[in-house]
């Protein structure tokens, strides 16, 4: 299993400098949709293995998906080369507007063949794999299938890998009370192909996504647990804001190693 | 008239604080006025108002960093209260992009020059203000004094220059 990072700006001279234990990197693709970029990627593919994230093609919107956006995308999966791509299981904006954010989409199975034809598409346009990945949603949800059903029938129909987001699952779990394990145990192991993984945080009594805290001890437990589970290749920390000093950097990446079932570096 | 989907509907629920107060008056009430399907009605229905505006929090949320990326010295100066000030000035008014310099910056960094003047950073409301604008050019003279220089390319891109000038 190669851990990696988010790539941002506000860390990019440490990873240019070496991190220990860094393996990969996920680029997010709007960060790189303007200005001259490509080459910047194909010198950060050198040193590591690129994973290209996408957080606005809004997949579970229905109709058809943003031509421009995804011709944007494909450009930047082409000039990062990447393992594979993702995206998620969520509708960004509507028919009429744009909420800017992962929102949930209904567990139905008109949402499967939504999500998993955009999928297919997306993936077609950029010659890779796609995986998709869970999110937070503080809109507990019930339609024809259960949360592991529907992700199990969109991989199948998408043919397609699941971006586990630990974090998110975890936020889940305690927000909407069920058992994070015998929720994974329902999901098809083998479809499980990378994590995300960063702190959670608190606020009005619940816990949520802000990216922005170290990884907790349940998060790891939880996230070894899926590493035994499933055939995981690939773990990568999430963090977008209250970026750490290197010296924590580099224990959040150790962190990850330990998931990974490596022993990290002295 | 086709039915309103799903998606449609908690987008307008989700961007839109007056109807989310509908929502928790009279959800069945709103759904009919909505005119939303029968089986997306239902499943609308079983979300709680509690955590409809919950989820609505998190999306203005994620829109205050975007403002607090552009407007620093603006929220700065607002302390404690940047975030409530911009959840009320942004409840029902939905995002119209989600660019840091976007509209949200601009409406926000307006709301607090009328209501909250002594906060407002002037340099960073010009900055805003052509970020937003169509301007090829634009020059802001600022405390010091200094001079920002705005100048936006062919390609949509601007670029900023600060001289400090000497008197």
């Amino acid at each position: 299993m190669n851990v990696g990072i988010g790539y941002r700006r506000e860390m990019s001279d440490w990873i240019r400098g070496g991190l220990r234990g860094l393996d990969s990197l996920e680029i997010t693709a709007e960060h790189f949709f303007h200005g001259r970029s490509d080459e910047h990627l194909a010198e950060l593919g050198k040193q590591f293995r690129l994973y290209v994230h996408g957080l606005g093609l809004s997949l579970g919107t229905p109709g058809p998906l943003d031509h421009q956006r995804v011709e944007q995308f494909a450009r930047v999966a082409a000039a990062a080369d990447p393992a594979w791509i993702s995206e998620h299981i969520a509708f960004t904006r509507s028919a009429e507007v744009d909420l800017g954010h992962l929102n949930p989409v209904p567990p139905t199975r008109e949402s499967v063949k939504v999500i998993a034809d955009h999928a297919r598409e997306v993936a077609a346009r950029c010659r890779k794999p796609i995986l998709l990945e869970n999110i937070t949603s503080y809109l507990p949800m019930q339609g024809e299938l259960s949360e592991p059903d529907f992700l199990n029938e969109l991989c199948e129909r998408a043919d397609c890998g699941l971006l586990l987001d630990v974090t998110n699952l975890f936020i889940n779990s305690r927000n909407h009370g069920f058992d994070p394990i015998a929720w994974l145990h329902e999901i098809e192991a083998q479809r499980i192909q990378q994590l995300h993984i960063v702190g959670y945080s608190r606020e009005a009594g619940r816990y949520t996504d802000g990216h922005a805290q170290p990884v907790q001890e349940e998060l790891i437990e939880l996230a070894t647990a899926v590493a035994e589970y499933a055939p995981v290749q690939s773990v990568v920390l999430e963090r977008d804001d209250n970026f750490p000093s290197l010296g924590e950097l580099e224990k959040e990446i150790a962190k990850l190693e330990r998931i990974a079932g490596r022993h990290a570096c002295p | 008239m086709p039915a309103l989907d799903f998606i449609t509907a908690l987008g307008r629920l989700l961007h839109d604080g007056a109807l989310r107060d509908a929502f928790a008056a009279d959800p069945r009430g709103l759904m009919q006025r909505l005119g939303v399907g029968e089986a997306d009605r239902a499943m609308l229905l079983q979300l709680s108002p509690a955590d409809l505006e919950f989820q609505a929090r998190v999306l203005l949320r994620k829109r205050f960093d975007l403002v607090r990326r552009a407007l620093p010295r603006t929220c700065a100066a607002l302390g404690e209260i940047a975030w409530p000030e911009f959840f009320q000035f942004a409840r029902s008014r939905p995002a119209a992009d989600a660019k840091p310099f976007g509209a949200d910056a601009v409406g926000f960094c307006e709301h607090v020059r009328l209501t909250r003047m002594g906060c407002v950073c002037q340099m960073e409301r010009a900055r805003v203000r052509f970020a937003g604008g169509r301007r090829r050019f634009a020059v802001h003279l600022g405390r010091g004094p200094v001079l920002h220089v705005f100048l936006r390319r062919r390609n949509a891109r601007w670029q900023e220059w600060t001289l400090f000038l000497r008197l």
